[in-house]
Formats: structure tokens, sequence, C-alpha cells
């Protein structure tokens, strides 16, 4: 069964199915697989049940809150949803629950959606691992981070959509790695009241979705209601034009994904678009930007924690918070300041070649193992932390809306990513693109070997 | 360990021993790395604090 929000709610509306049994037949695929996968790290069957209970009488009872209703989500474990702890994958949480939902739960219940559990999260969404998740692709992988639970749980079809945060990858690095659909929305477009901060200017929120239109109907529910996202998905990309990034940071990539990536842009041209090599110099400094801010501003949150307990901080966090603290300030006024000449130079290049979008690889390598540390691209040898983060990080500056979609596998059959980006508020117009190139690839990324069936 | 780096960590209140190595790697890599990168991007010398971030219109 295509276990889309589009067709699992198709058979709701039917009656072929019941919210119920959606929450119970996720509870038997999370006991079949997650013990290998680690997607989840709480589940309330009973209050997942009782929501799903209420969603199917107010069904009976002819009430249709929309697309999300009655569907079983996940929710990244840094965002509050009352009755659960929040605990970011660190021991410096509690395990008291939070007593309220944070602002996009709120939204999401009363789109109809019913909270299946928390997802595993990168210890205090700062890291590309993920641990202790797998990749449901090869479970001596990683799923990528910081929301590799969530992109794992979707990826296995335990849920069609699940909530995920991206200060410089966050969402879209895990879901080219667990091939799925990962949508970061304009910086500021959906709330993060209620969600841990890593880095607060730099933070977004967004869904994980098994298909564009998933992540289109997530994106109305996040931002309030209505259907501004979905509706607008099917118009095709004939006359756009779009500018490729293939230069660093874009670069290196290895090279099946270089291969997947010239032909995706193929297929971008094959439905209509221009497709026009695109430099811009700015974005070598990338790096230097995103992390003279997310330092500063992660210390500032966890200063009290990295004073008393910096010993419960995993050493590689350690060392980016301790650097927040021993680094002038200088430096993160100034990384401030190249944050927005980067995002003034994408717009600048944007207008002047007279672009709709951007394309670029999600990601230059495919789901490295849990023991690697290194990536080699020739005679290139990068940290995967550097690696999984310089591809995505460019929009987490400019606060444009930025996708990943399915294009393709490497020679072990792992997923690779395809980028697409917009101007900032052209969200509508970004899933429209991805939906457009994801109609044309349908199975070019066939299910993982923990598909659940 | 550098005098100055020694005088943040005091100043932010970091006084344990597993910090003191995470600080002279995180000085030594963010002040090497990322500052002559920004050098190279918007020139040397301090800028003014910058107001908050808008992707429609970053100042």
């Amino acid at each position: 069964m295509n276990r889309s929000i589009a067709a699992l709610g198709a058979a709701l509306r039917s009656g072929e199915t019941t919210s119920r049994a959606l929450v119970e037949a996720f509870l038997q695929r999370r006991l079949a697989v997650d013990g290998r996968l680690g997607s989840f790290v709480s589940v309330d069957p009973d209050s997942a049940l009782a929501e799903a209970d209420r969603a199917d009488l107010q069904r009976a009872a002819g009430t249709d809150l929309g697309p999300l209703h009655g569907i079983p989500i996940g929710v990244k474990d840094i965002v509050d949803v009352a009755g659960y702890p929040t605990r970011c994958g660190s021991p410096l949480y509690s395990d008291a629950p939070a007593a309220t939902d944070a602002e996009v739960v709120t939204n999401l219940r009363r789109a109809g959606a019913v909270v299946a559990g928390k997802t595993t999260t990168h210890e205090l969404a700062c890291g590309v691992v993920s641990a202790p998740a797998s990749n449901p692709y090869d479970t001596d992988r990683v799923p990528g981070g910081s929301s590799g639970g969530s992109a794992a749980a979707v990826s296995a079809g335990l849920v069609p959509v699940a909530l995920g945060s991206d200060t410089g990858g966050s969402i879209r690095i895990p879901a080219a790695l667990c091939g799925i659909v990962g949508l970061k929305p304009t910086y500021g477009l959906v709330s993060v009241r209620g969600v841990e901060p890593l880095s607060t200017s730099l933070d977004h929120l967004g869904p994980l979705g098994s298909t564009v239109l998933d992540c289109a109907h997530a994106l109305d529910a996040l931002t309030g209601g209505g259907a501004r996202y979905a509706s607008g998905i099917d118009g095709g990309i004939a006359g756009m034009r779009l500018g490729v990034l293939t230069d660093p940071p874009f670069a290196p990539m290895q090279p099946d994904v270089e291969r997947s990536f010239h032909a995706a842009v193929s297929v971008l041209e094959e439905l209509g678009a221009t497709c026009v090599p695109l430099h811009i110099r700015e974005l070598d400094h990338t790096l230097a930007a995103e992390f003279g801010i997310i330092p500063l501003e992660a210390f500032r949150h966890h200063a009290l924690s990295l004073r008393e307990r910096p010993e419960l901080i995993d050493p590689s966090i350690r060392t980016l918070l301790v650097a927040g603290a021993v680094i002038p300030e200088s430096i993160f006024r100034r990384a401030c300041k190249a944050r927005s000449v980067i995002a003034r130079a994408i717009i600048s290049a944007m207008d002047g070649a007279q672009l709709d979008g951007l394309v670029s690889p999600a990601l230059p390598a495919t789901a490295s193992t849990k023991a690697d540390q290194d990536l080699v691209y020739g005679d290139v040898t990068e940290h995967i932390s550097v690696s999984f983060v310089r591809t995505t990080a460019p929009f987490n500056l400019s606060g444009q809306p930025a996708i990943s979609v399915p294009c393709g596998t490497d020679r072990d059959g792992l997923p690779i990513g395809l980028q697409l980006s917009t101007r900032a508020g052209e969200d509508a117009l970004v899933l429209r693109i991805a939906a457009a190139f994801e109609a044309a690839t349908r199975g070019s990324v066939p299910p993982p070997a923990l598909y659940t069936r | 360990m550098d005098d100055a780096v020694a005088r943040r960590l005091a100043a932010a209140g970091l006084v344990s021993p597993v910090l003191d190595a995470a600080a002279i790697g995180a000085d030594a890599t963010m002040r090497d790395e990322l500052d002559s990168s920004l050098d190279q991007l918007i020139g040397a010398g301090d800028v003014p604090e910058q107001p908050p971030f808008d992707p429609r219109n970053p100042s």
C-alpha cells in the first residue's frame, strides 16, 4: 500500500481504514524494525491511540480537518509535545514531560495529525550522525543528521511525514541520505516557539516526507492551515530558468553523485526548464560564516550546562560550545556581516541571470558508514561534518527555501539527493519545481531494505 | 594555552579541566580558518553589530 499522506487520507475518507488502524500498524512496524533502526526515542501507544480514536470520531461525525486528519506523524525530539519529555539526544535533559505543545505541534494537531512519537536527534541537534539511529538502506551506515530519526522513520515507512529542524542542513542531509524529501522553508516562516534552539538566527523547522506533496501538506499545517502550498505544486516548470551550482562549496562530489546530478539537470531541461551554469564566488566562504555564527549562539543557550555539567556533552559539541565562549565576539559580528553578503550575492546572481530557482547536489556523498570520520574525493579528504554541511549551509545563511528530493542511487544502491532552492518567500515555487522533478523520476530510488510492508 | 583564551574561559565561568583542551582546539581552528576566510569576503577589521537577519531583504 502506498503510504503517502494522500493515499492514507483517501483510504481514511473511503472508510477502507481508520486512524486507529494506522496507529496500530505503526506500532507493529516499529516493533518489527525499530530495534535495528532506532528512529523513535519515545512512543506513547495509549496517547497515540486516543488521538487516533478522537480523529475517527470526528470523521464519523462529518468533520474533515484536511489532509493530515488522522495521519500519524513523528516529531523530532527537540520539539515540545505535551506529555512527552524533550531530551534533545542529550543526558543534560530530564525525563519530565513537557507541559505544553510547541506552536508547530499545536498547528499539526489543529490539522488533525496524530503524534505517533518523538524521533531521534543528533545530540543537541548539533551533528550529522544521529546515533543511535541507522540508515534504512544499510544499518551499518548513518541516516544523517541532525534529524536522522525523522528521516529513517519516513524512509522505512513508519510514518509518512515527520518534523525536523535545519541549522546547517539537518533536514536536507538526512532526507538525501535516506531517499526521501526534506524541506527547509524560508527562515522565519515556521514558528520555533517551544523548540530547543541550536543557533537562533539559522534555525529552521520543516517537514521530511515520503513525497513532495506530503511536505506541502505538512507545510500548510505547520503554517496554520489552508492549502497555500499543496494547491500550487502541479504547474510544471516549462519556461523556468534555473541556475546550476557545481563549483565549491558544491564540489568536489563523489563520481556517482556527480553523474546522478547531471542526469537530474537533464531531466529538468526535458521538463522545459532552461538550466544555466552559475558561479557565486561568495559561497566559497559559506563555512566561515556558518561556523562563525553557530558557536556563539549555541553557547549563549547552553552556557549553564557547559559550566556545570560539561562532561555530559559529547567532546566534539563541547568544543563547538567552548568556541562560542573563547573566540572574540568580533568574529561573530563579522560572520553575521558575511552572512548578509552571501545572501545578497545569491539574490544578485539570481536577479542578474533572471533565474526562478537554483539547482545543486543536496550532498556531495552518499551515506557514510558509522565508523567513517572522513570522506575522500580523489586527492581531497574531508571530515564528514564538513562534507555533509557545505552544500546545504548556503541556504541556511541566505534563509531561502531549499528542498532535497531523491534523484538516484550510487553503485551500492544508496540514495542521492537533488537540492532545489528559490527566493525567500517562494516556498510554493520550490515545491512546484520539486514536484515536477519527482513526477518525472518516480521510482528512481527504490524503497530501502528495511521498508516495512 | 594562550593567556587571552584562558582569560575568556575564566570570564565565562568555564573552569572544568575537560574544557581546556576543547578551548585550545576551538580557538586555534576558529581564529586561523574562519578569520582568514572572513577577511577575504568582507575585508579585515571589526564591524558593528548586525541587525536581525531578514531573508527577503538582507542588510
